[in-house]
């Protein structure tokens, strides 16, 4: 019995990878034709994604672990059927935060000072969280058109910061960032990659991931978070606080945001650059989709992700092929998963279609 | 001096809210059917790149480009169309689909057909004529705002009463306003919803390609890439401010264009203000409006009673 669980659970995992595999699949070969009908290399996306993980695995880490973050981020308020599309205002506001930090700590050690920097970015982004769980708690406002907003208000104060009180002086190069943050914070490389940008950060990551998986499937909020998803009504009937879940899913959200800034700027980065990250919250909410939502799913998508955005350039070195294919890449990608799901919804009213009369009221 | 200030501002202020005006006003009658379209940006890369291209194929007609634009952002849409209201996919992902579709679609045909990286000029172009209304820019001070009117702001401004008489007067307004509020009783009374959402999409596919091209053939006379860069979003911003009513969408589309005019003037004064900062309020304006229309929202529900709803 316990054992049968088991391999049932393992089934249900394969098939949710394969299907993964296949959606991804679909999506490149939709390229391949793209790329046939405007004469270049129709196998040019394959081999690029092949070579970044053959012969340039750092630069995919690398990539890997802010998207596995930010996956991370998106798919936990999916979870409640929330959206956070902030994950990008939240991730500006925890990197400027750990500059500001990082300025002051400099002289700690640095086995305190990066954890506590970390920890500062995650709550700087967890409080910015707040006011759109507020809104939508409160007065019910639609969470998707406050956190864009809200990306707008962090992107500007954040430009204000950079470019006034914490401009850096020097060369033209650092014109438009803050100075340096100090050496010993930051973030030791993984150097059995060769040379990249590939830091410790990724373990980080992947201890977020345990622990969000930790708390959806084993705790009793994952629960809550999971019925509140599912059925909002079935959940106030049964005693759970939708406010409290909304609140808690939010709030989580937006300290992964957060710490995905100060891991970008202590492992990478070293500095804030005016506007430097671009999109990667948006592509985290194609992650979490791309993976279903399951935290281990995050760090396959998130891998692939990081894959595909290191081919980019390789792409373009041996090929000369536009980077930009990734982007129709991955806005097939989309595409391709939203008309997956709704296929499926579909497939029991086709199927009811031929015996009875369509009715089509029902729209998104 | 200070009026040459005000009538630079004022200037400045019509160039920018041009495309926002026409790119909310193209988002009125699907937020007014609560379809949530933040594919407005995408749609907009597409008209600014399929503008440019028009002017090249017809050898430097920027009417062409202009039509040009408007059917290929009504195909643009038509996507949206067939994922999120034929397939019922997610709005939003549909949205954020599309908009990485645009991006990389566009950069890419720029290398693989017009073989140029990152910007694509239009080498000879006979530019939309502009309205010189020199009696009225006599007016000391306003004058500035009639100086000289591109064509393009000048549609705006009648798509702006084009779109309200539309929304007020005519069945496919009622029929928008209806499928917003009750789709089932929209069903039931023997409208095509489908054909009404279609019409939605296809109007937002038209203006915001149309506001894109306004970007690539007026205000530069050429693309690069992303160039819409965040102007989606600020006009999401302002329809959303302007609660999907035309008059005040276009009225918040100037106060964002103000507010950047505002921004530039002040950076290049090197004034005490960082224009980062001005930059940033009509966001919060806009958080705080909708905020204030969602308290009054609960609160009509809280204290009307049910009889006289």
């Amino acid at each position: 019995m316990w054992q049968n669980k088991r391999i049932r659970r393992l089934k249900g995992s394969l098939k949710a990878i394969g299907r993964q595999l296949l959606l991804i699949l679909l999506a490149m070969v939709v390229c391949s034709l793209f790329l046939l009908c405007t004469g270049y290399d129709p196998y040019i996306v394959f081999k690029a994604i092949g070579k970044a993980i053959a012969s340039d695995m750092g630069g995919t880490v690398r990539w890997a672990t802010p998207y596995i973050m930010t996956g991370l981020a998106v798919a936990l308020t999916f979870k409640a059927n929330i959206f956070n599309m902030g994950v990008d205002g939240q991730l500006y506001l925890g990197s400027i935060a750990s500059v500001w930090l990082a300025t002051r700590v400099a002289d700690w050690p640095s086995a305190v000072a990066i954890p506590f920097i970390i920890v500062f970015a995650m709550i700087v982004g967890g409080l910015y969280a707040v006011i759109p769980a507020l809104l939508k708690i409160r007065l019910n406002c639609d969470e998707v058109v406050t956190t864009l907003l809200l990306n707008y208000v962090a992107y500007f104060f954040t430009d204000y910061l950079v470019l006034g009180p914490m401009l850096g002086g020097g060369s033209l190069v650092a014109a438009q960032s803050t100075e340096y943050i100090a050496e010993n914070l930051w973030l030791p490389k993984l150097t059995w990659f060769g040379d990249s940008n590939a830091n410790i950060s990724m373990f980080i990551a992947l201890g977020f991931v345990f622990a969000v998986a930790f708390l959806l499937y084993r705790t009793k909020y994952g629960y809550e978070i999971k019925i509140c998803g599912s059925n909002m009504e079935f959940a106030r009937y049964g005693g759970i606080s939708a406010a409290k879940t909304i609140m808690l899913v939010m709030v989580l959200s937006g300290m992964l945001g957060g710490a995905t800034g100060a891991m970008e700027i202590l492992g990478v980065h070293h500095r804030f650059s005016y506007r430097y990250s671009t999109d990667v919250g948006m592509d985290g909410v194609v992650i979490a989709l791309l993976a279903g939502n399951n935290p281990f799913g995050v760090v396959l998508t998130g891998f692939f992700y990081g894959a595909l955005k290191n081919g980019a350039s390789i792409m373009q070195r041996i090929a000369d092929v536009p980077s930009s294919l990734v982007d129709i890449v991955r806005g097939s990608i989309v595409l391709i998963i939203t008309a997956n799901f709704s296929l499926k919804k579909l497939l029991p009213r086709l199927k009811k279609r031929t015996a009875a009369k369509p009715k089509e009221s029902e729209v998104a | 001096m200070t009026v040459d200030i005000l009538n630079n501002i004022i200037a400045t202020t019509l160039r920018n809210s041009t495309p926002l005006m026409l790119a909310a006003l193209g988002g009125v009658f699907c937020q007014k059917a609560r379809v949530f379209n933040i594919g407005l940006e995408g749609i907009m890369l597409i008209g600014a790149f399929s503008a440019i291209c028009g002017v090249m194929l017809s050898g430097g007609s920027a009417w062409v480009g202009l039509i040009f634009a408007i059917l290929c952002g009504m195909v643009f849409s038509l996507l949206f169309y067939l994922f999120a209201v034929k397939l019922s996919a997610n709005q939003i992902i549909t949205g954020i689909g599309l908009n990485l579709m645009a991006s990389g679609l566009t950069a890419f045909l720029l290398r693989a057909v017009f073989d140029t990286k990152g910007a694509l000029r239009a080498t000879s172009m006979t530019a939309l004529p502009t309205l010189k209304l020199s009696f009225l820019s006599k007016i000391p001070v306003i004058g500035g705002l009639f100086g000289e009117l591109q064509l393009i702001t000048i549609i705006a401004l009648v798509m702006m009463i084009v779109t309200a008489v539309i929304l007020k007067r005519m069945p496919i307004g009622a029929y928008t306003v209806a499928v917003g509020e009750m789709p089932d009783s929209v069903s039931t009374a023997g409208i095509k919803i489908h054909r009404v959402y279609l019409f939605d999409v296809l109007w937002s596919g038209a203006l915001c390609a149309c506001a894109g091209a306004y970007l690539s053939i007026v205000s530069v006379s050429s693309f690069t890439e992303d160039m819409v860069s965040g102007r989606g979003f600020t006009a999401f911003s302002a329809l959303i401010f302007g609660n999907a009513n035309p008059y005040a969408v276009c009225a918040c589309s100037l106060l964002f264009g103000f507010v950047d005019a505002v921004g530039i003037k002040l950076e290049l004064s090197r004034a005490a203000i960082p224009s980062s900062i001005i930059k940033m309020f009509p966001y919060i304006l806009t958080v705080t409006a909708l905020a204030v229309s969602c308290y009054m929202r609960q609160w009509k529900e809280n204290h009307v009673s049910p009889k006289h709803r």
